[in-house]
């Protein structure tokens, strides 16, 4: 069943797996293929304008030595790991593909990330809005970040599901993961010395462990 | 930016959805009804109601001993004749039911549609007549004579029935004190209420679009769209002056959270069980939030004043005042998620719930065996975006708070590991954590405007 | 080894290799059913963080963008995304090793894959096909799948830990603690 979306374009839910669930389902508004446990897939294509071709590398160029174009990014805590490519033409494997398989080039952006698909795309044009604009502003018929309603549309019609999606963590969220990771370095000295400090010294230890790590648990 | 104030048609809106009845309205009746004649009788009989349906126009002449409210679920609006090619305008989620929702809104094990109260989540449920009464003599009546209106009708009856009184001091089951802090929306009375609306900068609150609640109207998204077209959604004269219902009987588990706030207290160094339990919930049981009272509550709080309900949370990142996972701080985070409330100020619900059932004498901490809980009510132009993905994002789980998947305490959860952290030097572990609250049944329902509810009697929703 | 294919000590590989004529349908149903029954055949490359494959039919395109053509794709493409530790091409030797039983029913299916998909020849196969990132971001690149699993672990433990031991004589954590938490 979809959903008119009022401006001309029907989006297709598919139902939630009748699997029972691992832990707390909080992956929607996407096909379950896109889906591992807590970590939704996201791959989307968009077509370049011709000077996209020379934007574009310039902008990865920075986005990997200028910290904060991705400090948002960062702090939203939403993706394990993203990757934007741009695509002038898939390698020549022999008869019958033929030496040109597009015309233009594309813009490749994946993502592996947590929450909802709607609350998503809302953080990016919300909160990411400058950074919307310069990662699609040379892309065919990109609306703008705002309003929300034709991005959702313009990302939707340019995205693609995958076939199968893995993760190995598949409960985990980032700010899990990234808890996980900074809880080990702060228990590492304790674990270390646990069993030579007296009771007294152990409590007090204890409780600092405890009070600095607590955002973690 | 300037654009003409919005003004809403209060005569095409149902009562009770942008402004309350009030608590002067102490029993509420909702009853469901299943129609099981054709939709030509069926409409003659809905076409009965509408004269008794209540407005958003303010009173004139006092107030009525009863109101009377009208909503429809997606069998409901079938049944009354509407065509496919309209249904298909209203939201996947409503057409869907709460109940085949039930794995991603937790509806599981002991709260699963399979153990619902009779009728709920099975399809039944046509039309809910909400009757909200001043006192029980008058709900009473308004009751008989729908019934009478029903059985002359001939193929419409009542399959379930729920009432639902106010407890003393306007509390809930569990002991608070609570629905009273509510979003301020354009073109409200309510809509320059600081702290119900959108935070912003230098202290001061926006009130969100009409059309976050109302169909019909601009939504927040419409602010940002140069053509300024509206929301999706019905064609037609349904499409406008309403909204959707969520409605959910959650059956509380009071001895339960009782004892286990009391026996935890044994060992929280920092206070006792109502410490404890404020802690739980974000505020002090007379509705004192502890986010501006972290210690001990007000006793002179007013849920009424201008001011009570102005608090933010970026002041307390780390939790010490109000928990991070506090229920108040899940359910509407104000700015605690960064960004002056960007990733939440399209998540906000109007809140109608009733208490139903005996309370429990003060102290028991076994149970009576009573049914006993909340219905929940809420309001929305968006029963995925709003409710969904509160219950799901934000209550059934802690990740977007950096809590993992730590559930909202007082709903519950029912495995072993599970914990609430009370932040402090050092932290407190509440543990463990039940299935304090069970869902007994709910619906996803819409709330036509007069004009829409007049289309559905004559036939002509198109 | 490109540096924008790394992040930390994460690396991302992508490669698009195109569809043989007819073959797309039955690669389709394969990959959809590849869980079906068991864990993902990618829980067996030692070192992988989250990989995904997609089949790309065509390039969206819409009357109303500004673009003056439809970009018709002339086949059909699988893409082949993973994020794993380390080097690339230690991966892929162990890639073209685990993936031997499904490698023909998935790369096998594109044009130009070596008969049989597997080991030397098959790594040959992806590095020519290689589309190399322009950016790839990492939130944690800098830890390994064996330290991002012990540290969810630890944590897990640490909270159960927490919770039952709270309230207790502090000497009976401490014994509780180095037993739980050894050295």
């Amino acid at each position: 069943m979809g959903q008119l979306t009022g401006r001309g374009r029907v989006r297709i839910l598919a139902a939630v797996s009748t699997a029972p669930p691992a832990g707390p389902i909080t992956a929607t508004g996407t096909s379950s293929r896109n889906v591992d446990g807590q970590a939704i897939a996201i791959t989307v294509f968009s077509t370049i304008k011709w000077w996209g071709r020379l934007y574009l590398p310039v902008l990865f160029f920075l986005a990997k030595r200028v910290p904060w174009l991705t400090e948002t990014l960062r702090k939203l805590s939403f993706i394990h790991f993203a990757r934007w490519a741009l695509v002038k033409e898939i390698p020549y494997n022999g008869p019958p593909q033929p030496r040109q398989t597009m015309r233009y080039a594309h813009m490749y952006f994946e993502s592996n990330f947590n929450g909802g698909w709607e609350e998503y795309i809302d953080a990016f044009s919300h909160i990411m809005t400058p950074n919307m604009k310069v990662f699609f502003g040379s892309s065919y018929g990109f609306p703008g970040p705002l309003p929300v309603g034709p991005f959702k549309d313009y990302i939707h019609a340019n995205e693609t599901e995958a076939s199968h999606y893995y993760s190995a963590y598949p409960d985990a969220t980032i700010t899990m993961v990234a808890g996980a990771l900074a809880l080990d370095d702060r228990l590492a000295p304790l674990r270390r010395d646990a069993a030579e400090l007296d009771p007294t010294a152990f409590a007090a230890a204890y409780r600092r462990l405890l009070t600095d790590a607590q955002r973690w648990l | 930016m300037a654009r003409p104030l919005q003004k809403i048609d209060l005569g095409d809106l149902q009562g009770d959805i942008l402004r309350a009845y009030g608590n002067d309205y102490e029993r509420t009746v909702y009853a469901f009804a299943r129609i099981d004649c054709p939709p030509p009788q069926a409409r003659a009989w809905f076409a009965g109601l509408l004269d008794h349906v209540t407005t958003a126009l303010p009173w004139s002449a006092g107030k009525p001993a009863t109101t009377l409210n009208v909503a429809l679920t997606a069998a409901g609006l079938h049944a009354l004749g509407v065509s496919d090619a309209v249904l298909a305008g209203f939201a996947p989620e409503f057409r869907d039911g709460m109940a085949r929702r039930a794995q991603r809104l937790g509806d599981v094990g002991v709260s699963e549609p399979g153990r619902w109260d009779e009728a709920l989540g099975t399809g039944a449920a046509h039309v809910l007549l909400t009757v909200n009464a001043r006192r029980e003599e008058d709900a009473e009546r308004a009751l008989e004579k729908m019934q009478a209106a029903m059985a002359a009708a001939d193929g419409v009856t009542v399959v379930h029935r729920q009432d639902a009184c106010l407890l003393d001091g306007a509390r809930e089951h569990f002991g608070y004190a609570d629905g009273f802090a509510q979003p301020a929306i354009e073109g409200s009375s309510d809509e320059r209420s600081p702290g119900g609306g959108v935070p912003e900068k230098d202290g001061r609150w926006r009130a969100l679009a009409t059309g976050e609640f109302v169909l019909g109207y601009p939504d927040e998204d419409s602010r940002d769209d140069p053509q300024g077209r509206l929301p999706p959604g019905p064609a037609g004269p349904l499409g406008r002056g309403a909204t959707y219902m969520v409605w959910r009987k959650l059956h509380q588990d009071v001895a339960l959270f009782r004892r286990v706030l009391h026996d935890a207290a044994a060992l929280y160094p920092a206070g006792d069980a109502e410490a404890l339990a404020a802690k739980v919930l974000g505020r002090w049981p007379n509705g004192t939030p502890l986010i501006t009272h972290p210690d001990r509550p007000d006793p002179g709080f007013d849920a009424a004043a201008p001011h009570a309900n102005d608090f933010r949370y970026a002041g307390d990142p780390d939790g010490r005042r109000c928990p991070i996972g506090a229920h108040i701080r899940r359910s509407n985070p104000r700015d605690a998620l960064g960004w002056e409330g960007a990733l939440s100020f399209r998540h906000r619900m109007i809140r109608r719930g009733m208490p139903y059932g005996p309370p429990l004498a003060p102290g028991v901490m076994t149970d009576d065996g009573a049914r006993r809980g909340l219905v929940f009510v809420c309001f929305q132009a968006s029963i995925a975006r709003q409710f969904e993905a509160v219950q799901m994002q934000w209550l059934n789980d802690g990740n977007i708070f950096g809590l993992g998947h730590d559930k909202d305490f007082i709903l519950g959860d029912g495995r072993a590991t599970a914990k609430m952290t009370i932040q402090g030097d050092p932290p407190f572990f509440l543990a463990p954590q039940h299935d304090f609250v069970r869902t007994r049944g709910g619906e996803y329902l819409y709330v036509p405007g007069i004009g829409g509810l007049a289309a559905l009697a004559a036939g002509t929703t198109g | 080894m490109k540096s924008s294919n790394v992040s930390g000590q994460a690396y991302g590989f992508l490669a698009m290799t195109p569809i043989k004529p007819g073959q797309e349908a039955g690669l389709r149903a394969y990959l959809e059913d590849l869980r079906d029954p068991g864990p993902s055949p990618m829980s067996r490359v030692p070192g992988t963080h989250m990989a995904r494959w997609v089949i790309v039919e065509r390039f969206n395109w819409d009357p109303f963008y500004d673009q003056p053509e439809p970009d018709a794709l002339a086949l059909p493409m699988l893409i082949f995304s993973t994020c794993f530790d380390g080097g690339l091409d230690g991966y892929l030797d162990a890639l073209c090793v685990e993936l031997a039983a499904e490698a023909p029913f998935i790369w096998g299916r594109c044009i130009g894959c070596p008969d049989p998909a597997a080991g030397p020849a098959l790594k040959a196969y992806l590095e020519h096909n290689q589309i190399d990132c322009g950016f790839f971001f990492a939130a944690y690149g800098q830890a390994t799948l064996e330290r991002v699993r012990a540290s969810l672990d630890q944590r897990d433990r640490l909270i159960a830990f927490a919770t039952r031991t709270q309230g207790l004589p502090p000497a009976e954590i401490q014994r509780a603690f180095a037993l739980e938490f050894p050295r």
